[in-house]
């Protein structure tokens, strides 16, 4: 018997295990997934989170606190009136940082390895422009340990000027590495709308965009006069009736929360339907309103601003040439011929009358960021001017007790919890650095 | 596999070579019992290892010195000794034991084995009281029936999933499901698919049919379990179905047909005073119900405008836009009675029992057919077919074939944070809304009409493609969520005496299942999916377990008895799902057509996925009893599982003393005290070792979306990063307990301690996003669990044909995330506002999210207005888990007649009442119909002020500075659901309820004696009939999104039932 005992023991034990590695070797590999991707695949999952950054959440976000539109109802009640906290800003945050501008740095490391110029361009402008975003919304941001996991588990946070700086470093390196690519036939197609855009001129605007952020307006005004040149140059998602395809806002006022957004009481609403006077009268805002609102609804309809198929502008002709105005007003220089370009230009959009400015001084100023603040309805941008302008149009201050409308967006909740060197809350009505 | 073939013929070569050695004489008898031959019976020497067992006639033969005695034991009956005298025919007669006595627990290999000498805290639970519950599922069947476990049924749906833990939760990422044996095998027991909206999957458990289960047996601790090692850190439930006796000729029938009336248990109540409006005004289409108050009406019919512009019902109604709203009907109860009724189930079933010399079968059959208390598009049939087989070959090896198929088709309606799901829209329709005409022709004002288009609170006139919230008669009548599983198991068993005591054991265990769901939204649905969406998702799930164990006894003298088994165990589990979308019909005409060709290629997708994993692994246990007093028992498991690059080995250690053996007492009848420690382990979820790169949509917590398809399908670097040094979760447990009996067995006490930690557990590690990952896996947490379980019996009064017993069960258990490796929490489920998380230093599935603002001291911090304001970051709410839970059951008999209760409850377990918040910001909600008069000047969260003496709609209340306005300003604000502050909406979710209460009747024996039947039953129970708890509106053992980790949460989910059923059993 004991023998048996032995033999068996033997037995099961050794050849169970010879059997062991052979039943479950080479299992756990995934059979759905690949372990790599190009820079050419990657980039345009950035390009996505580039048209979320601006025409999601944050671009909604923004448009209510600059009172371009009300937040009506359920939780967008409480957002109308700065009631806000850390995990709202999580999902914008995240999908910024993670499947944006980690995917462009992967995109542009493997364009240098492959020495593909141009996807190595593309992919900076990209990395600049979100992370120039992200310093405009939240004022300091990681950006030298960003997106390079295996170094900083924990990135620190750089101070926003020099954050700025560094996206403005990104560009200029992109812009040279872009040559005259063109967005449609380099990386940009199916994401930004076919046209005649040009990487190095949207670029240039850019450049502009975050000197204006930045308070440089020597530089803004220089790299304004470099960027988008007309219409068919700007920046503009793309999007079809095709689920998954839709214009954001389309989704979000007509199919998702229909009723919770909406221009009744806003601050545009009622300048651009004549309830409160323009500063530059403006008779085309008629037909403005009609592309704006149905009723006091957000259009959304065939044709309109947030129609299902409506291109959304990441940055545009429209927005280059106020920032060149503004730049050049503040500089001493001719604000006038841009400001009256932008004038001529809309009225050739809307059809109606857009007279132009023979204003000057701070009037003209005045004109100016009112007619940005019109033009550039449901974009960050409006929200970045108000708070740097400390809120010269006079937008509405709607927070019970507020004396100014929010000066930025609040840390993240999923930053908060797992990074190590996250520098601490900033209350929402402490203005970012640049801002101060 | 082929090497296992090898093996295994190995294996016979060795026993093949042994040769029985001495002989003196041989003796042989019958063995019985009061109804006749008893196979089975072990037959050993005292002293010696020889021994053999009783064949299917009960007769023996062993070879024995004169002098010797034979010892016959068999579970149940009293053992007997023999001794060996001149005669060679020894018959043995062998007698039941003693009742208590009689008490068996099933080990983790599915041997039987006397309580007493068992040294875990396992329960056996036996059928009777299972099907007693009249659960489809045998899992909500267990609840209530032991310590230590808990089930929360997920709502009162037709065969919806139910949770189920034993202890605590042991991981937060790995599977938390006990593990499942059936018949000696591993089976499924999933449940794919809970999420906030949907609809509500059911448990892959449910597919049993209670009707064949002979017991189930719930291991609870670490020890017990650790034979399955990986994968039973849950715990385990082995269950074990019916089969016939070898032995007499018999055959046995039994039908069964049971019908019952389920009726929903708690509903919300809503406000009957104000309209549907906003500021005290009534408002065509909307949203909320903050118009005027309706007994104020006129009471003529509503004036309108005849023209095109209009909606013609179905039913020939028509409707035209309203100028003046005049009508003061209420239409709450209409609307209720739209879409709730009574459900109805009808439980059909036959099983045969055959016993032969050298067979025994057993068949069954049944039939389940349920419809829900929702009037349409719920319901659930299961029909399920079994058949056992075991055939004795020869006096040494005997095969079982156990086999089943279940084939389940249900309907399932849409529920939770769902615009297109029943209770969303429910109960925020506005109470002078009528919802009966929900479809029609719509005709627009120049008397252009669209067809089929839906009408509902929202869109009165039934506009095309504006409903935005259902109406919800279409929502139960017009879309449609079909689901159809098939699933077979095999399991045969081949057992082989090999020589006396030792025995080998083989099983083999096939369990395969498909599951077909369809989702169906016509077009003019509301929300997302208002052009029409048609899905199709296809699930299979496989899982083999092969498993060999010998086992043997060795009494080496009378008082040190060794045991031991050891076995090698093969697991292969494979899955895969493909699941197809279309939206945006072509035609939208569809009618019943199911089809995804009647959308663009671009409005079409399909996924994939797949995945499959093994283990493979030895185990050996050895048993000693000494002095029949103190046991030991030692466990090892070593196996590789597929998801680890390394080898694992869970040892474990049990230790009992039986002390009563060393006194006699009127008082102790029996003692027992164990301790045992424990370790198993819980594998990483599959293919988390790497970092995947794949098309990623991006999508906002909005739901608004980019899909990848459709812009080129560019591919990102997942945002969870790989961990190839991932380990297993181990739990570590130490368990001690008694297991008492008094008064000659009259009562019996169980108690047990348990300590378990689990160690690595595997968790998704938030990384801060700006690295570029917003997670990876890590083995970085632990999480703790200590408890303890009472379990008390009492035989009140047995006195002829009275019988009046008792039995009561605590549990406590407390859990502990101990850490998280810095990490302040991870959500598991639930919404942005308020979730279930792990938080350390707190228990898991802590409800989390915004309190209110409080100063140092705890003090609300107020606004200008004298309103509470919301903190500025989250923090925990509440516990979803129970601080103890309790059992009460009795039952009373007396001849025929039995009478049983079931009483249960679970305190301190806290719940979010989502639903009730949502319900006050939609001014739905019962307290926001209500009026006050201002008691001073005071002011509304907008700093409006309301004179003195003025009727308001609205509370007053107090929050520190004075009587402020509760209205319509704050309900919609901070003072409502869809407000920053979650803390208002988190309750004490304690219940306590009769889970079921039964009343049976068996027909005495002598009248039945001409009718050719053997038995008749007739019984009527009631399940869940009542229920104390403070929450309102819903039951709170119930869980938004199903049986999954995050728990405690209440958003519009379907509501829970109660039942009435009535059983009428015969007997063959």
């Amino acid at each position: 018997m004991k023998n048996i005992t032995k033999t068996l023991f033997f037995l099961l034990i050794t050849l169970s295990f010879v059997a062991c590695s052979d039943f479950t070797d080479g299992i756990n590999e995934d059979p759905n997934t690949f372990t790599s991707a190009p820079g050419s695949m990657l980039i345009g999952q950035a390009n996505m989170e580039v048209v979320k950054l601006f025409s999601s959440q944050a671009g909604r976000t923004s448009s209510i606190f600059t009172d371009q539109l009300s937040g009506i109802d359920r939780q967008y009640s409480s957002l109308n009136i700065y009631v806000t906290t850390a995990g709202d800003y999580d999902d914008d945050w995240q999908d910024l940082y993670a499947s944006g501008f980690a995917q462009a740095k992967l995109a542009e490391a493997d364009a240098i390895k492959d020495g593909n110029k141009v996807l190595e361009g593309v992919a900076q402008i990209v990395q600049g422009m979100l992370v120039a975003e992200a310093a405009s919304l939240w004022g300091d941001v990681p950006f030298v340990e960003a997106g390079d996991y295996v170094k900083f588990q924990n990135p620190k946070y750089d101070g926003q000027k020099s954050v700025l700086d560094a996206a403005q470093s990104l560009f200029s390196k992109g812009i040279t590495n872009v040559g005259a690519a063109t967005v449609s036939a380099s990386f940009g197609a199916p994401v930004y709308k076919t046209n005649s855009a040009t990487w190095a001129k949207v670029g240039n605007s850019l450049k502009a965009r975050y000197y204006l952020v930045a308070k440089d307006y020597p530089n803004a005004l220089t790299y304004a006069k470099l960027g988008i040149s007309n219409r068919n140059e700007d920046l503009l998602s793309n999007h079809t009736s095709t689920v998954g395809q839709k214009n954001m806002y389309f989704q979000f006022l007509a199919e998702l929360r229909s009723g919770m957004l909406s221009g009744i009481d806003s601050n545009l609403f009622k300048l651009v339907t004549g309830v409160k006077p323009r500063l530059l009268a403006t008779p085309g805002d008629i037909q403005r309103a009609a592309f704006y609102f149905t009723g006091t609804n957000p259009r959304t309809s065939s044709g309109g601003i947030f129609a299902v198929d409506a291109s959304f502008p990441i940055i545009s002709f429209v927005e280059t040439k106020l920032i060149e105005a503004e730049a050049a007003h503040r500089t001493s220089g001719d604000a006038l011929t841009p400001f009256n370009a932008v004038r001529t230009e809309l009225a050739s959009v809307y059809g109606g009358s857009f007279p132009a400015s023979t204003d000057s001084g701070n009037t003209l100023l005045l004109q100016i960021l009112e007619e940005k603040y019109i033009s550039l309805l449901g974009q960050t941008q409006v929200f970045h001017d108000v708070r740097r302008t400390n809120n010269a149009i006079g937008v509405p201050i709607k927070g019970v007790g507020a004396t100014k409308i929010p000066q930025r967006f609040l840390y993240p909740q999923t930053e908060i919890n797992s990074n190590k060197n996250f520098p601490g809350l900033v209350d929402l009505y402490t203005a970012t650095p640049v801002n101060n | 596999m082929r090497k296992f073939t090898f093996w295994l013929s190995a294996l016979f070569l060795v026993f093949g070579l042994n040769v029985a050695t001495a002989q003196t004489k041989v003796i042989s008898g019958k063995v019985t019992d009061a109804s006749g031959a008893l196979p089975g019976v072990s037959v050993v020497v005292k002293g010696t290892t020889k021994g053999t067992q009783t064949d299917f006639d009960g007769k023996y033969s062993l070879s024995a010195n004169v002098g010797d005695v034979l010892v016959f034991s068999f579970v149940g009956m009293e053992t007997a000794s023999k001794t060996v005298g001149t005669a060679n025919v020894i018959n043995v007669t062998m007698a039941e034991g003693a009742l208590a006595l009689e008490e068996v627990v099933v080990t983790a290999l599915g041997i039987v084995k006397k309580k007493d000498a068992d040294l875990s805290s396992s329960t056996t639970v036996d059928a009777k009281s299972l099907q007693k519950s009249g659960e489809s599922g045998v899992i909500q069947a267990l609840a209530g029936k032991t310590s230590g476990l808990r089930i929360t049924k997920t709502t009162g749906d037709p065969g919806s999933g139910a949770y189920m833990q034993i202890r605590g939760q042991n991981t937060i990422l790995g599977d938390a499901s006990p593990l499942i044996i059936l018949d000696g095998v591993p089976i499924a027991n999933s449940n794919i698919g809970s999420n906030t909206a949907g609809v509500i999957q059911q448990s892959r458990l449910n597919d049993i049919n209670s009707d064949d289960i002979e017991n189930v047996t719930v291991l609870k601790g670490a020890a017990a379990a650790a034979v399955w090692g990986t994968g039973a850190a849950n715990g385990v439930i082995i269950i074990n179905t019916k089969s016939g006796k070898l032995g007499a000729k018999k055959m046995s029938i039994e039908v069964r047909n049971s019908i019952a009336i389920d009726k929903i248990n708690v509903e919300f109540e809503k406000q009957e005073v104000f309209g549907q409006g906003l500021n005290g005004v009534w408002q065509a289409n909307g949203l909320r119900s903050f118009g005027d108050k309706v007994s104020l009406r006129s009471g003529a019919p509503d004036a309108v405008t005849v023209g095109n512009l209009r909606f013609v019902a179905e039913s020939g109604n028509i409707y035209y836009p309203i100028t003046a709203k005049n009508d003061k009907t209420n239409y709450n109860k209409v609307n209720r009675d739209q879409v709730f009724g009574d459900g109805f189930t009808w439980d059909k079933s036959v099983s045969i029992n055959y016993s032969g010399e050298d067979s025994s079968t057993f068949l069954s059959f049944s039939d389940w057919d349920q419809s829900g208390i929702i009037k349409a598009g719920s319901n659930y049939r299961r029909q399920t077919l079994r058949a056992n087989q075991t055939t004795k070959l020869t006096d040494d090896l005997t095969v079982k074939f156990n086999t089943s198929y279940a084939k389940i088709k249900s309907d399932r309606i849409q529920t939770g944070s769902n615009v297109e799901g029943l209770y969303l829209s429910y109960l925020r329709n506005p109470l002078d809304f009528d919802n009966t005409d929900y479809k029609g022709t719509y005709y627009n004002a120049a008397g252009t009409s669209t067809k089929n288009t839906q009408r509902a609170y929202r869109n009165y006139l039934g506009a095309p493609l504006t409903s935005v919230f259902n109406n919800p008669g279409w929502t139960i009548n017009e879309q449609d969520n079909p689901n159809k599983v098939e699933r077979f198991t095999i399991a045969p068993e081949f057992n082989w005496t090999i020589k006396g005591n030792l025995k080998l054991t083989a099983r083999y265990g096939l369990d395969y299942y498909t599951d077909h769901r369809e989702t169906f939204f016509p077009v003019h649905s509301g929300g997302g999916n208002i052009n029409g969406f048609y899905g199709q998702d296809d699930i299979q799930e496989k899982i083999q377990n092969f498993n060999m164990f010998l086992q043997s006894s060795y009494d080496l003298t009378d008082n040190f008895k060794l045991g031991w088994i050891l076995g090698t165990s093969l697991d292969r589990s494979q899955y895969a799902r493909i699941s197809g979308t279309s939206s945006t019909f072509t035609n939208p005409f569809v009618d019943d057509l199911r089809i995804f060709s009647n959308s663009t290629a671009a409005n079409t997708n399909a996924t994939s996925y797949k995945s499959e994993s093994r283990k493979s692994g030895g185990y050996a246990v050895l048993n000693a009893d000494l002095y029949e007093q103190l046991l030991l028992e030692l466990t090892g498991r070593y196996e590789r599982p597929s998801s680890l690059e390394a080898n694992t080995f869970y040892p474990s250690a049990s230790l009992g003393w039986l002390f009563s053996k060393n006194f006699e007492s009127n008082v102790l009848s029996f003692g027992k005290l164990r301790a045992t420690y424990g370790e198993i382990g819980i594998e990483p979820a599959v293919y988390s070792t790497s970092t995947a790169y794949a098309a990623a949509n991006i999508q906002s917590s909005w739901g608004d979306i980019l899909n990848a398809s459709v812009y080129g399908n560019p591919f990102a670097r997942s945002l969870t990063l790989g961990n190839p040094l991932l380990k297993e979760e181990r739990v570590k447990e130490f368990e001690i307990g008694t297991d008492l009996r008094f008064f000659n067995n009259k009562a019996t006490l169980g108690l047990t301690y348990y300590n378990r930690t689990t160690e690595d557990a595997i968790l998704n590690l938030d990384v801060a996003p700006s690295t570029g990952f917003a997670g990876t896996l890590a083995n970085a947490a632990e999480i703790s669990n200590k408890g303890i379980e009472v379990d008390l019996g009492l035989k009140l009064i047995s006195q002829g044909d009275f019988s009046w017993t008792m039995n009561m069960s605590y549990s406590k258990n407390k859990n502990m995330v101990e850490s998280l490796s810095g990490v302040q929490s991870v959500f598991l489920a639930g919404f942005t506002g308020v979730s279930s998380r792990v938080v350390e230093g707190e228990p898991m599935g802590a409800l989390w999210g915004v309190a209110w603002n409080r100063d140092a001291t705890g003090k609300l911090v107020l606004d200008a207005n004298g309103f509470p304001t919301a903190a500025a970051s989250e923090s925990v709410l509440g516990d979803p888990n129970p601080d103890w839970m309790g059992g009460l059951g009795t039952v009373i008999s007396y001849k025929g007649l039995s009478l049983s209760a079931q009483l249960e409850t679970s305190q301190g377990n806290d719940m979010w009442s989502g639903t009730k918040g949502a319900m006050i910001n939609y001014g739905t909600w019962k307290t926001t119909g209500i009026e006050s008069v201002a008691p001073s000047d005071i002011k509304t969260s907008a700093g409006v002020v309301i004179p003195s003496g003025t009727t308001f709609r609205g509370e007053v209340k107090d929050f520190g500075a004075g009587p402020v306005a509760l209205t319509q300003t704050w309900w919609m604000g901070t003072g409502g659901g869809f407000g920053p502050v979650g803390e208002q909406f988190v309750e004490d979710g304690s219940w306590t309820r009769i889970r079921e209460i039964s009343l049976a009747y068996s027909l005495p024996t002598e009248f039945l004696k001409s009718t050719g039947l053997t038995s008749v039953e007739v019984s009527a129970s009631g399940r869940n009939l009542a229920l104390w708890t403070d929450v309102e509106g819903y039951d709170p053992d119930s869980n938004l999104t199903g049986p999954s980790k995050g728990r405690g949460l209440d958003y519009f989910g379907n509501p829970s039932t109660k039942s009435y059923l009535f059983t009428l059993k015969l007997g063959f």
